[in-house]
């Protein structure tokens, strides 16, 4: 879902660079003064884990392919706003040594994967969260939620490239022909998200409960205080 | 005691596993599908040109001078996987210690280290 240069005009470029560089020094700015020392080596295992995963292109329809995103995973386990920034040090490693993604598109890749599938979905996935904790368990709420907002995340992705690219202009195709490949192969590839995203965290959720930022553990047996003494 | 034991021990499954993921998507790597992806498709059928970042270091997964594909690619990821740990890290220090700066030495952190489990961890005075 890279977008590569030469495919978005300069008015679309542009202006996606300004919203990514004012929403990486928000979010520098929100990260600095709640970051919890002890979420720093969680924080480069979450990034060092999707690196890794976005590697892997799997094929999805006759001659198209896809791999992980990991916006999600990264905004549950480290909130929204440290998640954007693995996800911006993730896209900018890509970009800048690997030539994964154009130097111009850099902007418009971040506000795609890791605005749009990160907090902007993250803050869905919390309302719908909360909605259904008031009748369900919280660990059933949550990732429930979470798969459907995954699978969402990936899509969402995929439609704000594919707006981007229909407003450039540049690619002289019908929206069908855009909106297709791009959309249709994400609702695929989204499906692979919501059980790779799902299956981590519920993994986590057994295993470090507390280094899960959205679960806050009202409804665990165990009462703090056999912990704490 | 034996709730700590177990989710102890459960840290440590769920962090070699993590570890285990890694290695193996690192090593699997070379195997990943080269046909286009969504946007690469439509930049196909649309036949315009389209340039990745010339000035990058090891282009399209690819260190230059090695000769095999398939250890390129390995190497390639290995490499990513380090600078991205290393970097993410860097963020993390250097947010909070920027953090800690603005609030100054009295800053404790009693009520957020709320987990417990850990231990007492080190606060270097």
């Amino acid at each position: 879902m890279h977008i590569p240069d030469g495919l978005l005009d300069f008015k679309t470029w542009g202006t996606l660079y300004g919203v990514s560089g004012g929403t990486t020094a928000y979010a520098l700015y929100k990260v600095r003064n709640t970051l919890d020392e002890k979420k720093i080596p969680l924080l480069g295992i979450t990034a060092a884990f999707i690196f890794a995963a976005q590697l892997l292109n799997f094929p999805v329809a006759a001659g198209v392919s896809g791999h992980f995103l990991g916006a999600m995973l990264a905004c549950v386990l480290l909130g929204p706003w440290a998640g954007f920034l693995v996800m911006v040090v993730v896209l900018a490693i890509q970009c800048l040594i690997f030539a994964d993604g154009g130097f111009a598109a850099l902007g418009a890749n971040i506000f795609n994967m890791a605005l749009i599938a990160g907090p902007v979905c993250y803050f869905m996935f919390a309302a719908s969260k909360s909605l259904m904790n008031k009748r369900l368990s919280e660990r059933t709420s949550l990732l429930t939620s979470l798969a459907f907002f995954s699978w969402l995340s990936v899509v969402l992705a995929g439609a704000a490239c594919a707006v981007e690219l229909s407003i450039s202009n540049v690619v002289k195709l019908s929206s069908g022909a855009i909106f297709g490949p791009i959309v249709g192969v994400n609702a695929i590839i989204g499906i692979g998200e919501a059980v790779i995203t799902t299956i981590v965290v519920a993994v986590v959720l057994q295993a470090r409960p507390d280094l899960i930022y959205s679960y806050s553990g009202h409804d665990v047996k165990l009462p703090l205080s056999e912990e704490a003494v | 005691m034996r709730r700590a034991f177990s989710r102890r021990y459960l840290a440590a499954w769920a962090l070699a596993a993590v570890a285990c993921g890694v290695l193996l998507l690192v090593f699997a790597s070379p195997w990943a599908s080269k046909s286009p992806d969504g946007v690469e498709k439509v930049a196909q059928d649309s036949g315009l040109k389209t340039s990745d970042n010339a000035a990058a270091p090891a282009g399209g997964y690819k260190v230059s001078g090695v000769k095999s594909e398939a250890t390129s690619r390995r190497l390639s990821a290995l490499i990513g996987v380090a600078v991205t740990l290393v970097a993410a890290i860097g963020v993390g220090l250097l947010m909070t210690t920027m953090g800690k700066r603005r609030k100054g030495t009295g800053g404790d952190q009693g009520p957020r280290a709320g987990s417990g489990i850990e231990g007492g961890s080190a606060d270097e005075a």
